[in-house]
């Protein structure tokens, strides 16, 4: 199977059967998982910060490293597959309460709320969620059936989302 | 596709119920919306409704009197409904089950938990 | 019964503003002045104790909360429309949660409808709670509960 990873601040998106999408150490970041059971089509992004404003010149560089900049790109890039809205099955993972390197109050949840807010927004809906707490989280989506599993730091096993 | 009665006093309310509703996936065919229960009830005798989200707290006639005046009328007695509430009180949600009401959310709710309790209300399957 | 105190508040009033308006707010200082016409929203409470809570925003911010709370641009003439409903919305539902946490929920406690009025709040009284909390952008809401003296 081939593996593609999704670092922080990144995102990714397939139609091959045969590949799975991780990302790894999903601490105050999150990760948005779609999914089109339709189309056999996933993405993922691992976004560290919900606003862009902070710094627009980074957000031009790496949109995927911001909520309202990277997730709305996500969305889009499936839709070039031909997805449709309705048939993206979406799963949320991250946001723990884990001050990052500038100390920042509360990303996790900030990251957590941003998400909702747009979401709510748009009209989408979060089938399934894995977030808060202080663990840190691995995440993986396997492209042929859509199946989502998550652990966490503190668990020793990966469980189906 | 549903047609459902809201029922709260908070035009703000209402349109978060109907937004719920449609983001939560759920089909609606046709929404009418009521400030009062006794708006709501000239609209179920009026009108065909398969399910009826309905505050408690109202002004004039309140969710459970509303619910007491369907339960006592065949014509409304097998509607379904979801209480969306921002009570909490035992007294009223045991009451409320004697009523025969099964649905039943505290505000605040998202989307996902309300088109839930639609759903399990309704006896239809789950998104997964 | 659970004592009413600043941090019960806080913590009812944060979780109410969040869930329903995407809201993040910290306590903090009153505003000296209120610039704009300010929406109050006034609910009474009848449960073990009687009481009321006030809940006050400046009408820039009631716009931004109607607006997010029904999924709208913040310049939607709607959120205009229903700023002060969004208001007297949010002042129900942290009555309602406030009371669970301080009468828990095995007695009746009686709510009453919001009453919306357009004035700044007066000045603290020591016979009620007051918190002020401020939101990202600095924007304040002010949350008044009082508690009828019991015997």
């Amino acid at each position: 199977m081939t593996q593609i990873t999704v670092g922080m601040g990144d995102l990714q998106v397939s139609a091959d059967p045969n590949a799975s999408l991780v990302t790894y150490a999903l601490g105050s970041c999150i990760a948005v998982v779609v999914y089109d059971h339709v189309r056999r089509a996933g993405g993922m992004i691992h976004y560290m910060l919900p606003h862009s404003s902070v710094t627009p010149e980074k957000a031009l560089a790496r949109p995927a490293m911001f909520a309202d900049t990277g997730v709305p790109l996500l969305f889009e890039k499936m839709y070039g597959f031909s997805c449709r809205k309705s048939d993206l099955i979406v799963k949320v993972v991250g946001g723990a309460n884990i001050n990052d390197e500038n100390g920042t109050f509360e990303i996790g949840r900030r990251n957590y709320v941003m998400l909702r807010k747009m979401f709510w927004k748009v009209g989408v809906a979060v089938v399934a969620e894995d977030v808060g707490g202080s663990a840190s989280r691995t995440t993986r989506l396997y492209l042929a059936t859509g199946k989502t599993t998550v652990r966490r730091s503190d668990e020793p096993i990966e469980v189906e989302l | 596709m549903l047609t459902v009665l809201v029922v709260d006093d908070s035009a703000v309310m209402r349109r978060m119920v109907v937004k719920s509703l449609s983001v939560g996936g759920l089909q609606i065919n046709q929404v009418f919306e009521a400030a009062g229960g006794q708006q709501a009830l000239d609209i179920l005798n009026a009108q065909w409704i398969d399910l009826v989200l309905c505050d408690i707290n109202m002004p004039e006639m309140n969710g459970i009197e509303l619910v007491e005046r369907m339960t006592s009328d065949p014509l409304t007695a097998k509607v379904p409904v979801v209480m969306v509430t921002t009570e909490r009180s035992e007294a009223r949600i045991s009451r409320l089950k004697e009523l025969g009401v099964t649905g039943y959310l505290t505000k605040p709710f998202r989307p996902e938990m309300l088109a839930r309790t639609v759903r399990e209300v309704l006896g239809l399957e789950a998104v997964t | 019964m659970t004592p009413l105190s600043e941090s019960l508040l806080h913590q009812v009033a944060g979780q109410v503003l969040e869930e329903c308006a995407f809201l993040f707010t910290q306590p903090g200082p009153e505003p000296e002045v209120w610039p704009e016409p300010v929406t109050c929203a006034t609910l009474t409470f009848a449960g073990p104790r009687k009481g009321k809570v006030e809940l006050y925003a400046a009408h820039g911010l009631a716009m931004a909360i109607a607006a997010d709370m029904l999924g709208l641009e913040a310049d939607d003439p709607e959120a205009h429309r229903l700023a002060d409903n969004s208001i007297a919305e949010l002042a129900n539902v942290i009555t309602g949660a406030l009371v669970a946490e301080l009468f828990g929920t095995e007695c009746l406690c009686e709510l009453g409808i919001p009453v919306v009025a357009h004035e700044a709040p007066g000045p603290r009284s020591e016979s009620s709670f007051a918190l002020t909390l401020i939101d990202l952008e600095g924007r304040p809401l002010d949350l008044r509960v009082s508690l009828e003296p019991s015997l």
